[in-house]
């Protein structure tokens, strides 16, 4: 399994306590033992972008102090859309205070099929909000959000943690989250310093002292000021010392003052920050008591660390301490400085319960690291684990189509036959009808099997929308019986290009998901969406408010489905029946979102989809073609096939060659007109730090401004798509965008093209047409509310090249 | 897919505690919306004037462009001009945040810029026929006056200048 462990913080801090503690021992270990994967990485401010860090030298340095966390960071970049589909992100740095923050990135990682698993230290900037600088308190709401939302798992070292969250998620009306409770170790044993030997000047202070000991930052919630409180309300009568050991922390200015000017300072009151390992182990070691008189916490490492080492804790009475200590420490009231004085004093003053203590504090068993390394991989492992897988020995033999256009079916099932030799049986679900005369005309090889519209139906009425029709008829013929477990779904203009074979659908244990686009980058016809482009929002919506994977795989061309899967989904969300999804869209997605391992997401391999290259930008490139999405009117005069035969024939293999070659030429053509337009937007970006597009302000007053750039560069005879935003202020039903070029003599050089905005879309892509020749020229902008009778223009230098 | 309501549920709550602990958020629900919304590394302008409130303005754009909270100091300099349009208001602190160094170090990018300094076409034109020419802004005509002659002549067909 491929684990993604986002590790900034870590990669970023001189200091290693808390948090960054719990990261370095758990990390370094998960990167020894070799079960997974692991792609670790550090986000870069300056690129904007992941870089991967080098594993080995990674453990070098945290393992064993050798060499520097800059030389572990690689030059390699990672996008979040390079981490695939079925991958774990690990969240266990301290990432809140990110750039990159969840509710960002989550999205996109769900999107994309992936797992989120996160240790949650704790929920105290939401629960104790005043103890955290509100920085904090703002990003860890955003981060907390972001993981109550997308989270497949939460761990937390704590019951009190799961508590807090479940109380949360309750209060927010939200469902409460999968969780797991794995302590933290408390072994200093593989600190990259263990060689070293603890600070002189501190041994002088420890020995021969009677010291309370306080280990951690020093913040308001840690509540130092109590310590002091009693050292100077009869502690230090009683020859007790405090000890302070950690770094300063946020909003205690004064209490560092205090700390610093105290007149028990270097006397009977100590600070030292930023304390080696092998310092504080020492002082644990040393200490007649630690105290821990935190208002709250979300583990409280250092009850763990002193008992580890035999010294007795004086702990704040709050219930996560009680969890994790039990009755191995005493406990005070952390507002009442009294009650602390009343705990050390009974143990100060009393032998043999200062002894009993110990004692029980013996019967300790520490949780290791090894132990809280190995829980918490198993644990992200837990949530990818293979539920189901594809059957080793499947054999596909059978072909679904839903088809109400007999000529197209019968002209392409030749092709099935003789392309396709694994395929012996076709299932044609198709309107009565036209059953009885595809049975009097077909007489192939392949055995056709009939499930009519009232048969599929039964009694049920047929939805008038096409995409709404045919997504209820396949919900339904999914039911029936006469289609196999796992089966080839396909549309009958769907035409493979060579041989093909059941490896171009299920490869390595993994059914193949041809996917062709990005389902939130889908457009379709701008301003006057298809029923098509409809099925395709209304499958976005769903499948992202199911937080399922969002790709869009109605890729025009034959896939492998099992059904099993496809029942499964519409068992469990029967509504979607009748809203007239996507049928490839929601399954696959369904499919990756539920079981990562049983699929594998590859770029689509049809030809013909889409039929122009002016109809929409290609998502992603083709690396081949396997299949053509037959359209008649690609074969006319002038377009892409003109000439070649629509029917198979002896020459159909070469011509497939001929056709491959000519398509492959149009995308390229369109894929260098976006090459040109990217560079330039690039080049813009450097220039003036803004990517550039079109801004239309329609004010309440009826004013109008355009905000362009200063120039435009365009790949001459081509399709460009310009980003267009409209900031409707004012109501306009009817709105139309025109634009031309011309020449510097101001003659119209294009013809004027003209979209009518769709005002309930108002960011857009507007494909402009642009010129056959090279030149520099003026591009002209026009916007027109029709309806308000008024007009603005924008001009600009354009280079066409 | 995106549904945001959980972030302000969550503000509203901690908001909660934080009042019950007799403290208070300077960061406006608004603002921690708009941070929770954003894209961190491309920043919309036309998002962020959405804002109507100029103060609440002017502690977004600092979070969202400067990636920290605004500081005193520059409430202090801003605060007089609170009184401004929103558009003017925005524009001008929009502008001085893109000028300075310290945001040339976020590293942050930024889209449908309508306060930018370069081109802006149009304005209060409710009054001008449909598809007639519109006023030239001042940095077009600084670009037409260095325009060669016949650039300039076809820039004055366009706009229907004569």
């Amino acid at each position: 399994m491929k684990i993604y462990i986002d590790l900034s913080n870590l990669m970023a801090v001189d200091f290693l306590t808390g948090i960054q503690r719990v990261v370095k021992e758990i990390v370094v270990r998960m990167t020894e033992n070799g079960k997974n994967e692991l792609i670790l990485m550090t986000y870069s401010h300056v690129i904007n972008v992941y870089r991967r860090i080098d594993n080995k030298k990674f453990h070098d340095f945290f393992a064993y102090g050798k060499g520097s966390r800059e030389a572990a960071v690689t030059a390699e970049k990672i996008n979040l859309t390079d981490i695939p589909s079925g991958a774990v992100f690990f969240d266990i740095d301290s990432v809140w205070n990110s750039r990159l923050k969840r509710s960002y990135i989550f999205p996109v990682l769900k999107q994309n099929g992936v797992k989120i698993v996160t240790q949650l230290y704790d929920l105290i900037p939401i629960t104790h909000p005043q103890f955290c600088h509100e920085n904090t308190v703002m990003n860890f709401m955003i981060y907390t959000g972001a993981n109550i939302k997308y989270a497949d798992l939460i761990i937390t070292s704590a019951d009190a943690t799961v508590k807090a969250l479940d109380e949360l998620t309750d209060r927010l009306h939200m469902q409460r989250k999968k969780t797991l409770v794995v302590p933290l170790g408390s072994d200093f044993a593989r600190s990259g310093n263990s060689s070293e030997a603890p600070d002189k000047n501190v041994l002088k202070i420890a020995r021969n002292r009677r010291y309370i000991l306080m280990v951690g930052t020093v913040e308001p919630r840690k509540n130092h000021s109590l310590v002091i409180d009693a050292l100077e309300n009869g502690l230090s009568e009683k020859g007790i010392s405090v000890i302070f050991a950690g770094r300063i922390g946020w909003n205690v200015e004064k209490l560092e003052k205090r700390i610093k000017s105290h007149p028990l300072f270097g006397k009977n009151l100590f600070f030292i920050e930023k304390p080696s390992d092998a310092t504080v182990d020492m002082l644990y070691k040393n200490a007649f008591a630690v105290a821990f008189p935190t208002f709250n916490e979300g583990f409280g490492l250092p009850v763990i660390e002193a008992f580890q080492r035999g010294t007795p804790v004086i702990a704040s009475d709050i219930g996560v301490l009680h969890e994790v200590a039990g009755d191995m420490a005493e406990y005070f009231d952390p507002t009442d400085k009294d009650d602390f004085i009343r705990c050390v004093s009974r143990l100060a003053d009393d032998e043999n319960a200062y002894n009993l203590l110990k004692g029980k504090i013996k019967k300790y068993v520490p949780f290791t690291w090894n132990q809280a390394a190995e829980a918490m991989e198993n644990a992200v492992m837990s949530v990818s684990e293979k539920q189901k897988s594809v059957p080793g020995n499947l054999d596909i033999k059978q072909m679904v189509c839903l088809t109400a256009r007999n000529e197209d079916i019968l002209s392409t099932l030749p092709y099935i036959e003789k392309f396709m030799p694994f395929i012996k049986e076709m299932v044609l679900c198709t309107p009565d009808k036209n059953a009885d005369e595809l049975k009097e005309l077909y007489k192939g090889r392949l055995e056709i099997k009939f499930l009519t519209d009232s048969e599929i139906l039964n009694g049920n009425s047929l939805p008038d929308d096409h995409s709404t029709r045919n997504f209820f008829l396949r919900c339904l013929a999914m039911k029936n019986p006469v289609i196999d477990d796992v089966f080839i779904m396909t549309d009958d203009d769907y035409r493979p290009l060579r041989t093909i074979r059941q490896e171009d659908f299920v490869r390595d244990g993994k059914y193949l998901a041809y996917y062709c686009y990005d389902l939130n980058e889908w457009q379709g016809t701008y301003g006057n969406p298809t029923s098509f482009d409809v099925s395709m929002k209304k499958s976005r919506e769903f499948l992202g408010n199911n937080n399922y994977p969002t790709m869009m795989y109605s890729s025009h061309q034959p896939q492998v489905i099992d059904k099993r899967i496809f029942n499964e989904m519409t068992e469990k969300y029967p509504d979607i029946i009748s809203q007239g999804l996507c049928e490839w869209c929601s399954y696959f997605n369904y499919g990756i979102g539920t079981y990562p391992d049983m699929y594998m997401t590859v770029p689509y391999v049809s030809m013909g989809w889409p039929g122009a290259r002016s109809d929409w930008d290609i998502y992603v490139k083709p690396k081949e073609f396997l299949f053509e999405n037959h359209y008649s009117v690609l074969y006319e005069k002038g377009r892409v096939f003109y000439g070649l035969s629509e029917e198979l024939n002896e020459n159909t293999a070469e011509e497939n060659q001929i056709k491959i070659l000519r398509y492959s030429e149009e995308l390229n053509k369109q894929l260098i007109g976006r090459e040109v337009y990217n560079s330039y937007c690039e080049g813009y970006l450097l220039q003036y730090r803004e990517i550039p597009s079109f801004v239309v302000t329609l004010g309440e007053d009826d004013s109008m401004v355009i905000n362009a750039p200063e120039y435009i560069v365009l790949k001459n005879s081509g399709w460009t798509r310009i980003p267009v935003k409209m900031r409707l202020k004012t109501e306009s039903e009817k709105i139309l965008l025109m634009y031309w070029f011309s020449d510097e003599n101001g003659n119209n050089i294009s013809a004027v093209a003209k979209q009518q905005v769709d005002i309930n879309q108002p960011e857009f892509l507007l494909p402009v047409v642009t010129p056959p020749f090279k030149r520099q020229c003026v591009f002209n902008f026009r916007v027109m509310p029709e309806d308000k009778n008024i007009a603005a223009d924008a001009v600009m230098i354009a280079n066409v090249v | 897919m995106n549904d945001m309501s959980i972030y302000t549920d969550i503000y509203n709550t901690v908001s909660e505690n934080m009042q019950n602990a007799g403290g208070a958020f300077r960061t406006s629900e608004i603002c921690f919306g708009k941070i929770a919304s954003s894209d961190p590394i491309i920043a919309d302008i036309s998002e962020l004037a959405e804002i109507s409130d100029n103060s609440i303005f002017l502690e977004t754009a600092y979070r969202i462009l400067l990636q920290r909270n605004i500081d005193d100091n520059a409430i202090k300099s801003w605060e007089s001009r609170y009184g401004l349009p929103a558009p003017e208001f925005q524009k001008l602190v929009t502008r001085s945040i893109l000028r300075s160094a310290e945001f040339a170090n976020t590293k942050i990018k930024v889209k449908n810029n309508i306060y930018s300094e370069k081109n802006a076409f149009g304005g209060n034109i409710g009054s001008i026929r449909k598809a007639s020419a519109v006023t030239m802004p001042e940095k077009l005509m600084n670009m037409y006056r260095k325009m060669p002659a016949p650039m300039k002549k076809a820039a004055k067909k366009i706009m229907g200048v004569d």
